[in-house]
């Protein structure tokens, strides 16, 4: 696992190295959709493990929604708070296995699905399971 | 932003401006005549039009219903000449073009110097539509105007997240009851995650599925929010996000008429 930016043997904390550098975000998690964390790359000294557990809670909770609306699946789930900060979470199929990306987005209006594809993208060809 | 008073009546002009908050200058030409509008932060703080200036050069203005625009952001005002909000100025404006309506009844002749304060005529149709929807509704009805204008709406609803003091309006039908049960349980449990992850206080919330948005926006009293689903093909996603941000203080004011917060 990589905490902080800079190099890692873990090829999806690579992933999410380059992510967080390239589209300068402070946090990004990979994790399970049971919470488990699987990656994660962060600058400022949250707990990537309790972000991940409380991303998966959030992600259970938007599902329950969505099957009473009958409105497909999620594609992302976004959290705004008052001083322009988000939480963007992209669930998605990493090889059969459900998985949740999840970044902090510092400005409002700063782009990121771009670079979340692309990471979305690199963590599917990275993704060695074992 | 350049256009024809044809196509958009200045009250138009002043509510879409101030409704982004812009701070910006209006110049607007009819014929020989032309008149400014300087907008600051979201209200109109200055007017000028000949020897007009402040609340009576907007008034006069309004009555113009032909002409051209044109929007410059970012300008300052020279000086400040209008302190109450575009509301109150817009409200304001109805009333004198009412006096001015009954007292040309009554003589039957423009009223002599009530340039100022003559009748809106021609493109103030829009104008009235604008001052009867600043009026402040009931919540069930301003659910619905909320609703109308929120392309590929599909249920929106008003309510706390203990459940209680529900309104809601669909277009389509649903089981509410358990739906309900299942957002405000996503509600807490947002508002828990917000408090673990201390990401201070939370405005808004939106999921996106495959052929749908869900956003819910929290009015920020008595755990009030609304909740708005709509189509993803047809809904525009940054008209969805101002409508809920425009309509939380009428939600709030509409609540408040209704004692349903104080």
């Amino acid at each position: 696992m990589l905490d902080q930016r800079g190099s890692s043997s873990n090829p999806l904390a690579q992933v999410l190295s380059d992510l967080t550098r390239e589209a300068q975000l402070p946090a990004a998690t990979l994790s399970s959709k049971d919470g488990l964390l699987i990656a994660s790359s962060t600058i400022n000294g949250d707990s990537p493990t309790k972000q991940s557990a409380v991303v998966a809670k959030l992600a259970e909770a938007a599902n329950l929604v969505r099957s009473q609306l009958t409105i497909g699946t999620p594609s992302e789930f976004s959290f705004f708070a008052e001083d322009g900060k988000r939480l963007v979470c992209r669930p998605f199929d990493l090889n059969g296995h459900e998985m949740i990306l999840a970044i902090v987005i510092p400005n409002r209006g700063q782009p990121y699905r771009r670079a979340t594809n692309r990471a979305i993208a690199r963590l599917r060809s990275a993704w060695q399971p074992g | 932003m350049k256009g024809k008073l044809q196509d958009m009546a200045v009250a138009d002009l002043i509510q879409l401006t101030c409704q982004d908050r812009k701070t910006a200058r209006a110049l607007i030409k009819n014929g020989g005549e032309r008149g400014e509008l300087f907008f600051k932060n979201g209200n109109v703080v200055h007017a000028e039009l000949g020897a007009l200036t402040g609340e009576q050069a907007v008034y006069r203005l309004m009555n113009w219903d032909q002409g051209n625009f044109d929007l410059t952001a970012d300008v300052d005002s020279p000086e400040i000449t209008i302190t109450r909000s575009w509301t109150s100025l817009l409200l304001e404006a109805a009333r004198l073009a009412d006096e001015g309506t009954e007292r040309e009844n009554e003589e039957g002749e423009a009223a002599a110097g009530a340039a100022v304060l003559e009748p809106a005529r021609g493109g103030d149709k829009k104008f009235v539509e604008i001052i009867q929807e600043f009026s402040v509704l009931p919540p069930q009805g301003l659910l619905q105007q909320f609703s109308e204008k929120i392309a590929g709406h599909r249920l929106s609803c008003l309510t706390q997240v203990r459940g209680t003091g529900l309104y809601w309006y669909s277009t389509s039908s649903v089981e509410l009851e358990e739906l309900m049960e299942q957002v405000n349980q996503f509600v807490k449990m947002v508002e828990t995650a917000t408090n673990k992850l201390g990401a201070g206080s939370l405005q808004d919330n939106l999921l996106t599925t495959e052929d749908a948005y869900l956003l819910i926006r929290f009015l920020g009293r008595d755990n009030y929010y609304i909740f708005v689903v709509a189509d993803k093909t047809s809904a525009n996603l940054g008209n969805l996000r101002h409508q809920a941000r425009v309509y939380t203080d009428r939600f709030i004011s509409s609540l408040k008429l209704e004692g349903a917060i104080v």
